[in-house]
């Protein structure tokens, strides 16, 4: 039954390190069947990237990584030729050869350097293909993959469609910054990570770091919840709360309760990466701990 | 509720499509495949439909209330629509008052007790109270169903309760378990009504609670509180679209070749310029003069226009905002001190920008020609947000004409439907020769659209 193989695939997420909720493993289980591209969206910090290392490692396929910003193109994405080899390459055959017959040689794989989507597409074994924050790049970039996303292939003026030879696993990710088009989203199966619920939050601290009590990750999780909520320019995400535990680690801090403040704020700086959050979180500091100041002493779990 | 067979998904399509949903046939054969995949587990079911359906986050809100929707609409229709309507004039029957409270004290449940006091009490008889309150319905649907909704929170104090919940001082984990409960309970109240509506009046009802959920082409004045934080980040994230598209066209500026770049860069392959560099000369910026009218019920319409202003401002040189009722004060010094949310709070708190507290367009122009012609040039664009309703006063078109003349282009966004432009006190008629285009905004669609005249 598919519910049985959606959790067959949440324990295997989770043998890797990756704790998914049922929904993550369902739609994930329904990318992997169906061949489609999984676009995953969501604030920073929620584990969208390390979603894909995870199918990657359950999948046991190597991880192709494009990582996108503004100005990505073609040659950078998809492929570029090598133009230096390929005027080698006719200098060598200057007055030896005729024109049509070198002309077909210097567009042939020989002479294309393959740019991770291509690269993905031409594997002799599936791979899985991590477009990473495909919102940073530009609609022209949306654009160019459409054909790659759609059909697994790419056409190349020079020598026409390749069709790929393992078709690879996408998975796409955004931060939301901007709007992605309608034709990439109609291509890709839909997940939105939002922070996690308090339990598994709990689970992750605890799995990433097996030496944190359970009452520390509580604390931890309980404080971070709370910080969330205030109107902050970046939002802590998983990753900060499991660097903010390591850190208490390092420092010895094995329970919140009975902590000051004064003593809380300096270890605050893994959990909080701007300033300006870091002076507003400061002054509120005494409200967010609860009983005034006395930190998490006595305070039962979310 | 038990899912034994899967409804029709096509109808789930429809409804997602009318509340705003580009869903088109190959997400919907997506979607058949995937539900064909997970059987018959119904949260699977739901999370398949959810992946395949919708490709955005902003409709998440939508899917998730149109698919419970769509599954009680199918029980309702297979079960019989008299049955089911038997069956909720029992639930509220329940709730009549006759001896049926919460652990047997005799007295009816009520939201305040449960969500303030902390009471315990089956929700289904404090749901009984507000379907209670709707009957009888009449034999013809009059009301719109989100009107209906609102009748059957009033009549559970449903805005007392959420206000003293708020100004509550409780412990920040118990506030939000009883925030989220009263959010939960507030689902279950709209469902539980839309589904009497379709037991009353049939399957056209979920139809029209679909549209009531496109977001997209709901009047600003509309919008529920809910809706107006997600509209303002739609508009926030469409001024943010807007300015990287603009900054695009203006980065691609100028196509000359630059022959310094071609030849340095073609060195490296034995001086053959396989490559060409273009000088790419950035255009200088445009800038732009934003007016909003912020009387009445206009006030909702300049809100968004200001917000959609200061999104867009990386796209020009300089972006001065101003509001008036019958007197111009310039508020841009409140959109470059303080974040755009304090910044409308600040501008739309306080009583300004008014003599007399009745629009007079004329008298605005007059001041704007008057103060403010220096910074007007022929790279400005004028928007100018208002009903045109002048209070019968003088107009002073020619306040505007000195305008028109001297900036690029003006562009007169109207909040009223066209029908009703030169209707009563409105001399938009005398404004329109001097305006480039005028155009109806009342919506987000309609925002997007008039907004791409502003770069």
């Amino acid at each position: 039954m598919a519910s049985a193989e959606v959790e067959l695939l949440r324990q295997r997420l989770a043998d890797v390190g990756y704790l998914a909720s049922t929904r993550v493993a369902t739609v994930l289980y329904l990318a992997l069947i169906m061949g489609k591209p999984l676009l995953v969206e969501g604030p920073a910090g929620v584990g969208k990237t390390f979603l894909s290392q995870a199918v990657a490692a359950v999948t046991a396929t190597e991880l192709i990584r494009l990582q996108c910003y503004d100005g990505l193109d073609e040659s950078k994405a998809l492929y570029e030729w090598n133009y230096q080899k390929q005027l080698l390459f006719i200098q060598h055959k200057s007055g030896s050869a005729d024109w049509s017959r070198t002309r077909g040689e210097i567009f042939s794989e020989d002479f294309l350097l393959e740019r991770p989507v291509l690269k993905a597409l031409l594997a002799s074994e599936r791979t899985t293909l991590l477009i990473d924050e495909v919102d940073k790049g530009d609609a022209e970039l949306e654009s160019l993959l459409l054909e790659a996303l759609a059909e697994f292939q790419v056409t190349i003026p020079e020598m026409g469609t390749i069709k790929a030879r393992s078709r690879p696993q996408v998975v796409i990710t955004s931060n939301g910054v901007r709007d992605l088009s309608d034709a990439l989203r109609r291509r890709c199966l839909h997940l939105y990570l939002d922070y996690p619920e308090p339990d598994l939050e709990r689970g992750i601290i605890l799995s990433h770091l097996p030496e944190t009590t359970e009452a520390l990750a509580r604390q931890v999780v309980m404080f971070v919840q709370r910080v969330r909520k205030q109107d902050l320019r970046k939002v802590p995400g998983i990753s900060e709360s499991i660097d903010w535990t390591r850190s208490l680690l390092l420092l010895g801090i094995d329970d919140l309760g009975g902590l000051s403040p004064e003593v809380l704020l300096p270890t605050l700086a893994t959990l909080l990466k701007n300033r300006s959050d870091l002076l507003a979180l400061e002054a509120s500091l005494k409200r967010l701990l609860p009983a005034g100041g006395r930190g998490f002493g006595g305070q039962e779990g979310a | 509720m038990a899912v034994r067979k899967v409804p029709d998904i096509l109808r789930l399509v429809a409804l997602l499509r009318r509340a705003g949903l580009n869903v088109g046939p190959g997400e919907t054969g997506a979607a058949l495949r995937a539900v064909a995949l997970v059987g018959g587990n119904e949260a699977g079911l739901e999370e398949a439909l959810r992946c395949t359906l919708v490709g955005g986050r902003e409709h998440l809100a939508a899917f998730e209330h149109l698919y419970h929707l769509w599954l009680m609409e199918a029980v309702i229709l297979n079960g019989g629509r008299k049955e089911c309507g038997e069956a909720f004039d029992g639930i509220s029957e329940g709730f009549s008052g006759a001896g049926h409270g919460p652990g047997g004290t005799g007295k009816p449940a009520t939201l305040k007790e449960v969500i303030l006091d902390g009471q315990f009490a089956p929700w289904g008889l404090v749901l009984g109270k507000a379907l209670g309150a709707l009957a009888p319905l009449p034999e013809a649907m009059t009301e719109r169903p989100a009107d209906l909704v609102q009748k059957a929170r009033l009549a559970l104090d449903w805005n007392m309760v959420r206000h003293a919940l708020l100004k509550s001082n409780l412990e920040e984990e118990e506030y939000d378990r009883r925030r989220r409960n009263l959010e939960w309970f507030d689902k279950e109240l709209t469902l539980a009504v839309q589904g009497l509506l379709i037991s009353q009046y049939g399957p056209a009802l979920a139809g029209q609670v679909a549209s009531e959920l496109d977001l997209g082409s709901k009047d600003f004045l509309a919008l529920e509180e809910q809706e107006i934080l997600e509209i303002e980040r739609r508009v926030f994230q469409l001024g943010k679209k807007l300015a990287t598209e603009g900054w695009r066209h203006c980065r691609r500026g100028d196509t000359r070749l630059n022959l310094v770049a071609t030849t340095r860069r073609a060195l490296a392959s034995g001086g053959v310029p396989w490559r060409l560099v273009k000088k790419g000369r950035m255009p200088s910026r445009p800038r732009l003069v934003v007016l909003c009218d912020v009387s009445g019920s206009v006030a909702r319409y300049s809100r968004f226009l200001l917000m959609l202003s200061y999104s867009l401002r990386h796209c020009f040189q300089e972006v001065r905002t101003f509001v008036f009722i019958d007197e111009l004060e310039e508020v841009t010094r409140y959109f470059t001190d303080y974040p755009p949310g304090e910044a409308l709070a600040l501008i739309f708190g306080p009583s300004r920008f008014s003599l007399a507290g009745l629009s007079h367009f004329g008298r605005v122009f007059q001041q704007l020609a008057a103060e403010c012609l220096n910074f007007i040039d022929q790279r400005t664009t004028v928007i100018i947000l208002g009903d045109a309703r002048n209070n019968w006063r003088n107009p002073h078109p020619e306040a505007l004409d000195l305008v028109s003349k001297r900036s690029r282009r003006v562009l007169w966004l109207n909040p009223l439907p066209v029908e009703r432009w030169d209707d009563e006190d409105s001399v938009l008629g005398v404004y329109r020769p001097y305006c480039q285009r005028v155009l109806e905004c009342r919506n987000l669609e309609q925002l997007e659209k008039v907004s791409r005249f502003f770069i």
